[in-house]
């Protein structure tokens, strides 16, 4: 496997005369006036205190890395399913967003396989049994019904928080913990959490 | 295919690293800084590979007494230096005063060979006050 | 002394615009005869009256809030939740002014110069809300949970932006009547003012004027009939710091979460029953003197200046039923929220505003008067130009708008019950009245209004194809907060599962609803 890299130099300085050139006729490919405008969706997000976009980034980025790091090693991809993350704060947190992007990265990394968790479960079930109870659908192909498999680890958690606030400062700090549990024989295989902090002055 | 040259412990101070693949590398080579940094410094940078995955610790140092804060983020490379791994979030950190603090990076993929950090410590002060630059 | 001659210059302006404005009836008068329909239970004569007394081309927010809430009644949801979302087209307008620039919203210089009834009606801070309440519960009504959810969820982002703005609006009315030399603050202050309308201990228990134990109640049970818990529990868990107190029925319900999902297994509606009752309350106008330092030729002099404040009226306060009735169970009511607290919270919240600007435009007023009389030179007019100028001021009315058809008190109580048809009987003020209801699915909600002698109900459709599969014989009705006497009265046959432990049930059984304002 032998790549080899080329050089687009000249191209590139191709592409930046052709900009000085236009440059005072405006070609931006944009419908509309200029205040809408689309932001960086990696940005640290620091509007307000509550639990936002930066903090769901990094938990579920902490998470994922973790956990792929622990079990990279596996001779057999592990296949789990993702219970529920509690909220135990008084925000509303949608967890299963977070736990989304952690399922997401995981998958991505390659080192973990899923299996349909609760929320997915009627989807599955129901395409399995239109599939061979409506009479439909030929023998050979559809999916056969009894050969669904069983994940071997749940992943679940919670999520609390402490908020103290003086005359001039508030601190919100978050907990976010996660395990994974050996459905068989009941252990904790797996375990990590993420801190985060932050301050509000007045 | 795994890359012998990283396996064994590489990468130090200032100095050189990753003896091997593309020659000695620096610290530096391998920041991106977004504007100067103020009173923050990258006194150390040591990869390694682990199972199979990239890990990296880089150690920060605040060279003011006052608390500063870091916006730093990675991005994951193969050995042909394309993009392994969609754009990071940016993560802030805060360094106290006079402190050096470790940080952990795990790479994402075991496609990942290469890295590039970036970093941003323009305007660090706790609360800042004027326009920042900050991502 | 500059800035005086900058208003007086705008005031002059202004001034006469206002004359062309002027004749401002009072909004209660304008809405009396629709709040008096809709109570004797003629909602077709109260959607006249309306359409009547909103000819024009520009309605506001009240027009579309009073006819959503009208048409709700008269169970068209739809046109309902049409009308609804004008009405919450108008608040975003808000939001967006307020995120853009909250000190443009503040400041609206018009009624620092001319009257509160000359500015644009926003909307109270618990009527911006309680409208994201109804259209959440008008989807629920049409079958669209999901819709629901995005109500609940733009309602919880409004919460957020109605925070930030009142902090905002608060600091500036401060410093506004800082520099004016006004030295009151608050309506303790004001003469004759019944500050004991604002100052009773169920106003002052609340947290704010806009968030409420039933519309995050009611976004916990979306949250949990959408089969998300964690965004359930923090509704919950809000419910409960609103309402305060010892509230069974609502950490039943956290409780209650993390089975959800197993519990979803058995046969059975989770049903959630709203009841509403009564009407917001209407808000008067009403003129005290207040001293203002009224700038003059030989300097500042202090005037008893008379201003018109607003004051919550006291309301005919229906109260909440304490049960209602399933065939021959009683589920028990919690009562969650009474508008008449929200709204005198929210006046409470607004007059410090409210009296820095009412200031103002009175010294503006006052100022505008002493220099034309120092032009015209003579002293004995002095007296009367400002005798006059005051006058100006005492014609204006304090802000009388409010959203009437509003419901006055929620009260919410929650059971399992089996699949199928259910006799609801609900005490009226003319005795209890009885409607047929259909439950299916896991999760319904079913509201009840009654508004006179009518009794409105509002539920989640009936879908018979939910018809969940007969293995079991129907469970018998289990109400969540189990009142003692009901296990008993259920005599021989099916034994009554009660969800509650026995000894959170010895607590409930004494515990009486909600503390209700007795006159």
């Amino acid at each position: 496997m032998n790549t080899r890299k080329t050089s687009f130099s000249s191209l590139g300085a191709a592409a930046a005369a052709a900009l000085l050139l236009s440059a005072c006729a405006t070609v931006s490919p944009t419908v509309g006036s200029g205040n809408v405008t689309y932001g960086d969706a990696k940005a640290v997000e620091q509007v307000t205190n509550q639990f936002g976009s930066t903090d769901l980034q990094m938990i579920a980025e902490t998470m994922a890395r973790s956990l792929a790091q622990s079990y990279a090693g596996a001779q057999t991809k592990p296949l789990v399913t993702i219970a529920d993350v509690k909220n135990k704060t008084s925000e509303f947190i949608d967890t299963r967003s977070i736990t989304d992007s952690i399922r997401t990265q995981l998958l991505k990394s390659g080192t973990f396989r899923f299996a349909t968790d609760i929320d997915g479960m009627k989807n599955q079930t129901d395409e399995l049994a239109r599939q061979n109870q409506s009479g439909l659908y030929k023998k050979q192909g559809s999916a056969k019904m009894g050969k669904m498999q069983g994940a071997q680890y749940r992943i679940e958690g919670n999520i609390t928080s402490i908020v103290k606030r003086n005359a001039d400062l508030t601190d919100v700090y978050y907990k976010f913990s996660l395990m994974m549990t050996d459905i068989e024989s009941g252990t904790i295989d797996w375990a990590d959490e993420k801190e985060i902090r932050k301050t509000t002055r007045r | 295919m795994k890359r012998p040259a990283l396996t064994g412990a590489a990468l130090l101070l200032a100095g050189a690293l990753f003896a091997g693949s593309a020659g000695a590398q620096t610290i530096a080579s391998k920041l991106e800084h977004m504007g100067e940094s103020s009173h923050v410094q990258v006194a150390g940078l040591i990869a390694r590979e682990r199972n199979g995955f990239l890990a990296l610790q880089m150690e920060l140092k605040n060279t003011d007494n006052e608390p500063r804060r870091v916006f730093w983020r990675v991005k994951w490379l193969d050995d042909t230096g394309f993009q392994v791994w969609d754009e990071e979030a940016w993560k802030p950190l805060l360094l106290q005063g006079s402190a050096r603090q470790n940080v952990q990076i795990a790479a994402p993929t075991p496609k990942a060979r290469d890295f590039r950090i970036q970093l941003n410590a323009e305007d660090n002060a706790l609360f800042p006050s004027g326009n920042t630059q900050n991502p | 002394m500059s800035e005086y001659l900058h208003y007086l210059r705008r005031a002059v302006g202004l001034l006469s615009a206002a004359l062309l404005l002027g004749g401002c009836a009072g909004y209660q008068a304008k809405v009396a005869g629709t709040v008096g329909s809709a109570k004797a239970g003629r909602i077709d004569l109260a959607l006249a009256e309306l359409e009547k007394n909103n000819t024009g081309k520009d309605r506001d927010l009240l027009y579309y809030m009073e006819k959503g809430e009208l048409l709700r009644m008269q169970g068209d949801f739809a046109a309902s939740t049409a009308a609804l979302a004008e009405a919450d087209a108008k608040v975003r307008e808000w939001e967006e002014a307020v995120k853009a620039d909250p000190s443009k919203v503040i400041g609206d210089i018009g009624s620092f110069v001319l009257n509160d009834t000359t500015r644009r009606y926003d909307g109270r801070d618990y009527e911006k809300v309680f409208l994201s309440v109804r259209l959440a519960q008008n989807h629920i009504a049409s079958g669209d949970w999901d819709a629901a959810r995005v109500e609940i969820k733009k309602m919880h982002e409004r919460e957020a932006i109605i925070a930030e703005f009142r902090s905002k609006e608060l600091e500036e009315a401060k410093k506004g009547a800082e520099e004016k030399g006004v030295e009151i603050s608050s309506p303790k202050e004001i003469a004759g003012y019944p500050v004991d309308t604002l100052n009773a201990p169920e106003v002052l228990a609340l947290k704010n004027a806009y968030e409420s134990a039933v519309a995050n109640y009611l976004a916990g049970f979306v949250y949990e009939a959408l089969g998300e818990p964690s965004l359930a529990a923090a509704g919950y868990r809000k419910a409960i710091e609103m309402r305060g107190g010892n509230t069974p029925l609502i950490e039943e319900a956290l409780k209650n979460l993390d089975g959800s999902r197993t519990r979803l297994l058995a046969a059975g509606v989770d049903t959630l029953f709203v009841v509403e009752t009564g009407n917001a309350p209407a808000i008067a106008s009403r003129m005290l003197p207040i001293p203002l330092p009224i700038p003059g030729k030989n300097g500042l002099r202090v005037v008893m200046t008379p201003i018109s404040w607003p004051v919550v009226q006291e309301n005919e306060l229906l109260a909440s039923p304490a049960q209602l009735r399933i065939n021959d169970t009683t589920v028990p009511l919690t009562a969650m929220t009474s508008i008449d607290h929200m709204a005198r919270r929210a006046i409470s919240d607004e007059m410090p505003g409210i009296i820095a600007r009412s200031s103002i435009r009175a010294i503006v007023k006052g100022a505008t008067q002493a220099a034309i009389q120092d032009n015209a030179g003579g002293v004995g007019g002095a007296v009367l130009s400002l005798v006059a100028g005051i006058a100006a001021v005492a014609t204006e009315q304090a802000d009388e708008r409010a959203w009437r058809l509003l419901p006055n008190g929620f009260a919410v109580g929650r059971a399992i019950l089996p699949f199928g048809s259910h006799r609801l009987t609900v005490d009226s003020p003319l005795g209890p009245v009885t409607r047929d209801i259909q439950l299916s699915g896991k999760y319904a909600l079913v509201s009840v209004r009654h508004s006179g002698p009518a009794v409105y109900l509002a539920q989640t459709p009936f879908n018979p194809l939910l018809e969940p599969p007969k293995i079991a014989p129907a469970e018998p009705v289990v109400p969540v907060e189990t009142a003692a006497p009901v296990a008993s009265a259920k005599a021989g046959g099916k034994a009554v599962k009660s969800k509650t432990a026995p000894a959170a049930k010895a607590k409930t059984a004494s515990q009486t609803p909600q503390s209700r304002r007795t006159q």
